[in-house]
C-alpha cells in the first residue's frame, strides 16, 4: 500500500516503460510488411522496407525505389481498478508514424539505401482524474531512425547487408504530485521521512505538476544476412544493435492549488501551524496567516521544485529475427520470422536531478523487464501483375514483468491480426494498404509508483489493464 | 489447396479464440458471496467519535480496528480502509481517569499525536471523525456556517485531509451507508466544562438538526451508488456514566465524612413510569470535588451549581434526542432503510451487574482502574468500551440482515 516518498521519484518512472513497449515498440514499418504480420526478414517487399526489416534484401534490387507511408495507430484502452469497478479510458489522440525508403540497385550484386522510421514511440494520455496522473498522465516518446545501408551479393545464395542507425530521441513526461506521499520538510522538526499524508493529506491530493523534457542523439547499427537455398526456399536473419541515450533534460514543475485549510492550530515539531492557514500558502513563502511559516518549496532559486536539469540513461534493446519464406505454387509465399529483443537490458534506472542538494529527487527505479519473443505468420498471394494480397497473424509477449504495468505502458501478451495489398496503379507507381488489429490480454497493474528506491511488488496492483488498437497503413511507391 | 487452407483456417480460429478469452478472473472477487451480499461491495460508515473508535478519549489504530463498523465490515466481506492513527495514539487513550491530569497510554501528554500510519490507504471508508456534528459532517472546515471551534477540529485534517465526511464518501461511491450522527448535537451539554453544562445552548436545536439531517440525507441521495442503508439513532446522553446521577454522590457521603452532598442532588422528574430524569453531576465537576473531600478536605456539593445539569435540562435533553431520532427514523422510513434505535439495547446493558457503573462506587470497585465506568464503557465515561463496540456491530447486522433480507455471517 505505501507508495512514493519523496518528491518527484516517479519523475523518469515511465521511461523504461515507455520505451519498454513490446506493445508499443513500433513494428509497422511498411505497409507492405505490415499486412505480413511484419513477417519478411527472408523474403522482404520490394519497397524499400528491407532497409528495416532485412538489411541484406537490398542485394539484387533492379533500379530504384522510393517509398512514403505511413501507419496511423488508433489506441483503445482503459484501466478498470479493483475497488471501485470504475474504468478511466486512454485520451490517445489518433497517432502517425511515419515511413521513408530509398533504394537503388547500384549493380546487380550492390544495392544500397537510407531509410527513416520510427520503431519505438508513444503517446499515452490519460485524463487528469485518473489515480495514475502520478505516474505519468501525457507522455510521448519519439524515436526516429534514419539508416543508411548497403547490401552485397556475396554468393549466389548469400547476401549481406549492414547500415548505421543515427537515432534522434526525445521523451516528455507530464505528471502530477500527491501532497499525501511527499515528505514534510525536516526543517519543520518532524522526523526524516514524514510523510504529509501522515497528517492526514488524503492520497490524490495534486499539489504540483511536473512536465519533464529531454533529447538526445546516438548512434546503434543493424545487419543482416539472406540465404537462399533455392529459388522457392529462403532464410534470413537480421540484428539491430542496443541504442544507448544519455538523456539530459529539464524538469519544470508548477504549484497546484489544493484549496485546504489547516482546520485546528497544529503542532509540527516546534511549530505551530494556526488554524486557518491554507495549505498552499504554507508550501510557498512565508504568510501571515500560518504564523509566518513557509517552506518555500516553489522558489524558483532556492526551491526543491525550482526548474532544474535532470538526466539518466536509457537503453533501446537490442532485436533479432530469424525468418524463413518459402514460395508454393500458384502465387503464394509462406512466410515465417521469430523475433528475439532483449528487453531485460532494462532493469534499473538511475534518475539524477545533478543540482538537488535536498537529495529528494534523485532516485533509482527497479524496471526488471524480461526479454520478449514474437512469433509471425503470414501468406501472401500475387493474383496477377497489378494486384498481390496478404494477411497474417503474430503473438508476442509482454516486456514488463507483473510488478512493472503501469500507466505508461500497460503491456501484456498480444494477439494480433493483419491483412494488406499492393495495387500496381501505373507503370511505376504502386499504393500499398494494410489493416492491424492488436487484442492485448487484459492484465492486473497498478497506477503508483513504488517506494523510494525500491522494487514495486505485484501486491501494489489495484486494477485491470485493457487494450486493443487498430492500425492502418497506406504509402505511395515509385520504381525508377 | 484445400488442406492448406483448413489449415490457415485453424490456425487463425485458434489464435482468434485465444485472443477472445476474457480474463475477468483477475479482477479481485469484489461481490459477497452470501444471500444479498452484493449490496455491501462497498461500505461507508459515518459518525463521529463511537463510529471512529474512540475509547478513553483517545484514538490509535489499536482502537480503529475494534469499531463496530470495522467488525461489520469484515462480518460483510468488504475491503474497509480507516483512517489508521499510529499507536500509541492521537492522543493516546486515558488509562488512569482518577490523576489530574488523567494519566494516557506511555504516560504521553494529551497534546501528543502519534500522526497517521505511513500507509495511506487510498481512500476511506470509515469517515467518522471525532467531534463530528451534523453541521461538521456537511460543511469544510473554512466554509459557512461554522460549528464552534474545537480541539476535535485536528481530525478534520489527520482523519479526512481537510474535507468533509460526505466528500470522502463520495470518493468511494458506496453502495451501501450506516450513519450514526446527532450525537456531538446533544452530548456538547454534559461535556460542557464551562459554568453552563446541560444548557440548550450546547445543543443542536431540534429544528436546526432536522434541516441539516435532511440535507445530508440529500446529499447521500446524490450519489447515485447507494443501494441501501441504516441509520442509527442517537444515544440518550444522559444515560452515560461521565455524568453520573447526584444521587450517586449523595450515597458516595456516606463512605466520605469530609464531602457533603445537599438534598438538591437528589432532584428527580417522573416523566413517565420506569423513566425518570435525575440531576447529573458530570465528572469533570464532581470528581475533583470528590479527590479533594477524600483527601481530608471538607467539601460540599450543591447541586444548584451551574456546571451541574438540572432536572429541567435533562428533561430538555432527552426529549431533543427523542425529537432527532424521529427525524432519523422518519428519513430511514422515507428511503426504505434499516433503522435501529440504540437506546433499548444500551437501557438493557444498564442492567447487566458490572456493564454500567455510576461514579463515584461505593464500596469501590476492584475493577475501578481497568473499568471506572462499568465494562460497558470506556476509562472515559463516555465512549462505547470494546465489547460495546462489538455489541453494537452485532446489532446492526442483525438489523441488516432481517431488514434487506441478507445473510451478513456473524461479527468475527
Amino acid at each position: 500500500m505505501r507508495r512514493s516518498v519523496r518528491y518527484a521519484l516517479v519523475l523518469f518512472a515511465g521511461f523504461p516503460a515507455l520505451l519498454g513497449a513490446q506493445g508499443f515498440g513500433i513494428y509497422e514499418q511498411g505497409t507492405c510488411s505490415m499486412g505480413r504480420a511484419g513477417t519478411g526478414v527472408a523474403a522482404p517487399c520490394t519497397d524499400g522496407s528491407a532497409i528495416f526489416f532485412s538489411p541484406a534484401g537490398l542485394a539484387g534490387l533492379t533500379g530504384g525505389r522510393v517509398t512514403i507511408g505511413v501507419t496511423l495507430l488508433d489506441v483503445e484502452g482503459g484501466f478498470t481498478d479493483d475497488i471501485l469497478q470504475h474504468e478511466t479510458r486512454l485520451d490517445d489522440p489518433f497517432l502517425a508514424i511515419p515511413q521513408v525508403y530509398v533504394a537503388y540497385g547500384v549493380t546487380p550484386k550492390l544495392g544500397v539505401g537510407i531509410g527513416l522510421f520510427a520503431p519505438y514511440g508513444l503517446q499515452t494520455r490519460w485524463p487528469l482524474s485518473f489515480d495514475g496522473r502520478f505516474s505519468g498522465y501525457d507522455n510521448i516518446l519519439r524515436s526516429v531512425y534514419v539508416q543508411p545501408t548497403v547490401s552485397y551479393q556475396v554468393t549466389p545464395w548469400l547476401s549481406l547487408g549492414g547500415g548505421l542507425d543515427v537515432v534522434f530521441g526525445k521523451v516528455e513526461l507530464n505528471q502530477r504530485l500527491d501532497l499525501a506521499d511527499a515528505p514534510v520538510p525536516t526543517a519543520l522538526g518532524v522526523p526524516a521521512g514524514t510523510l504529509f499524508g501522515q497528517f492526514g493529506i488524503a492520497p490524490g491530493t495534486d499539489f504540483a505538476d511536473t512536465h519533464l523534457e529531454a533529447s538526445k542523439t546516438t548512434v546503434a547499427g543493424h545487419f543482416g544476412a539472406l540465404f537462399k537455398v533455392n529459388d522457392r526456399l529462403s532464410f534470413g536473419a537480421r540484428f539491430m544493435t542496443q541504442a544507448k541515450f544519455d538523456y539530459s533534460g529539464t524538469a519544470s514543475f508548477t504549484q497546484v492549488p489544493t484549496g485546504l485549510v489547516v482546520p485546528a492550530d497544529l503542532s509540527v515539531g516546534s511549530l505551530t501551524v494556526p488554524a486557518g492557514c491554507p495549505i498552499d500558502a504554507l508550501l510557498t513563502a512565508p504568510a501571515a496567516s500560518c504564523n509566518g511559516i513557509g517552506l518555500n518549496l516553489f522558489n524558483p532559486s532556492a526551491g526543491v521544485f525550482r526548474s532544474q536539469p535532470v538526466t539518466t540513461t536509457i537503453k533501446n534493446p537490442s532485436q533479432m529475427a530469424l525468418g524463413v519464406a518459402y514460395k508454393v505454387a500458384s502465387g503464394w509465399t509462406l512466410l515465417g520470422d521469430y523475433q528475439y529483443t532483449w528487453w531485460d537490458s532494462f532493469n534499473e534506472l538511475d534518475i539524477v536531478f545533478p543540482q538537488d542538494a535536498s537529495g529528494a529527487l534523485s532516485r533509482k527505479l527497479f524496471e526488471r523487464y524480461d526479454g520478449t519473443s514474437g512469433f509471425r505468420f503470414a501468406a501472401e498471394w500475387m493474383k496477377d501483375a497489378k494486384w498481390t494480397f496478404r494477411g497474417g497473424y503474430l503473438y508476442h509477449g509482454g516486456a514488463a514483468p507483473a510488478e512493472t504495468v503501469t500507466p505508461l505502458l500497460p503491456e501484456g501478451n498480444r494477439n494480433e491480426f493483419t491483412a494488406g495489398a499492393t495495387v500496381k496503379l501505373s507503370r511505376g507507381l504502386t499504393a500499398d494498404l494494410a489493416y492491424q488489429f492488436i487484442r492485448q490480454n487484459d492484465r492486473r497493474g497498478r497506477t503508483r509508483e513504488a517506494l523510494f528506491n525500491q522494487p514495486a511488488t505485484t501486491g501494489m496492483n489495484n486494477g485491470l489493464y485493457n487494450f486493443h488498437a487498430h492500425l492502418f497503413g497506406v504509402s505511395l511507391g515509385y520504381a525508377f | 489447396m484445400t488442406y492448406r487452407r483448413i489449415l490457415v483456417a485453424g490456425g487463425l480460429s485458434l489464435a482468434l479464440l485465444a485472443a477472445a478469452c476474457h480474463e475477468d478472473e483477475l479482477f479481485t472477487p469484489l461481490t459477497p458471496s452470501y444471500k444479498g451480499g452484493a449490496m455491501f461491495t462497498r461500505y461507508v460508515s459515518f459518525g463521529n467519535s463511537i463510529t471512529a473508535g474512540f475509547q478513553g478519549f483517545g484514538l490509535s489504530d489499536s482502537l480503529q480496528r475494534l469499531a463496530y463498523p470495522v467488525l461489520l465490515a469484515r462480518a460483510m466481506g468488504s475491503p474497509f480502509y480507516y483512517p489508521s492513527l499510529t499507536n500509541p495514539g492521537c492522543p493516546p487513550p486515558i488509562t488512569f481517569i482518577f490523576s489530574s491530569p488523567p494519566t494516557r497510554l506511555n504516560n504521553l501528554p494529551a497534546t501528543f499525536c502519534a500522526l497517521r500510519s505511513s500507509n495511506v490507504p487510498p481512500f476511506l471508508n470509515n469517515v467518522a471523525f471525532p467531534g463530528a456534528d451534523i453541521l461538521a459532517v456537511l460543511n469544510t472546515n473554512y466554509g459557512d456556517p461554522q460549528p464552534p471551534a474545537s480541539a476535535t477540529d485536528v481530525y478534520k485534517l489527520f482523519l479526512l485531509g481537510g474535507k468533509t465526511e460526505l466528500q470522502r464518501a463520495r470518493e468511494v461511491q458506496p453502495t451501501f451507508v450506516t450513519a450514526w450522527l446527532g450525537n456531538n448535537d446533544v452530548s456538547g451539554a454534559i461535556l460542557d466544562t464551562s459554568a453552563n453544562a446541560g444548557s440548550a445552548a450546547d445543543v443542536t436545536p431540534p429544528a436546526t438538526f432536522t434541516t441539516r439531517f435532511n440535507a445530508f440525507m440529500d446529499s447521500l441521495d446524490s450519489f447515485g451508488t447507494i443501494q441501501g442503508g441504516l441509520l442509527i439513532g442517537v444515544v440518550q446522553v444522559t444515560g452515560a456514566p461521565y455524568s453520573s446521577q447526584g444521587r450517586a454522590y449523595f450515597a458516595a457521603q456516606a463512605s466520605i465524612p469530609t464531602l457533603t452532598v445537599l438534598p438538591n442532588c437528589l432532584d428527580s422528574l417522573v416523566i413517565q413510569p420506569g423513566d425518570t430524569a435525575r440531576v447529573l453531576v458530570p465528572f469533570h465537576f464532581g470528581a475533583p470535588l470528590v479527590a479533594q473531600a477524600a483527601g481530608g478536605t471538607p467539601t460540599t456539593l450543591d447541586c444548584s451549581d451551574t456546571h451541574v445539569i438540572s432536572v429541567p435540562e435533562v428533561v430538555n435533553l432527552l426529549g431533543t434526542v427523542v425529537q432527532y431520532n424521529a427525524t432519523i427514523a422518519q428519513a430511514a422510513t422515507a428511503r426504505g432503510w434499516a433503522y435501529v434505535d440504540p437506546n433499548p439495547a444500551l437501557r438493557a446493558l444498564a442492567g447487566v451487574p458490572g456493564a454500567i457503573l455510576p461514579f463515584p462506587a461505593f464500596p469501590p470497585d476492584p475493577n475501578a482502574t481497568a473499568a471506572p465506568f462499568g465494562t460497558a464503557v470506556s476509562r472515559d465515561g463516555v465512549h462505547p468500551s470494546t465489547s460495546t463496540q462489538r455489541l453494537v456491530a452485532q446489532v446492526l447486522r442483525d438489523s441488516i440482515n432481517a431488514h434487506y433480507n441478507a445473510a451478513i455471517p456473524p461479527i468475527p
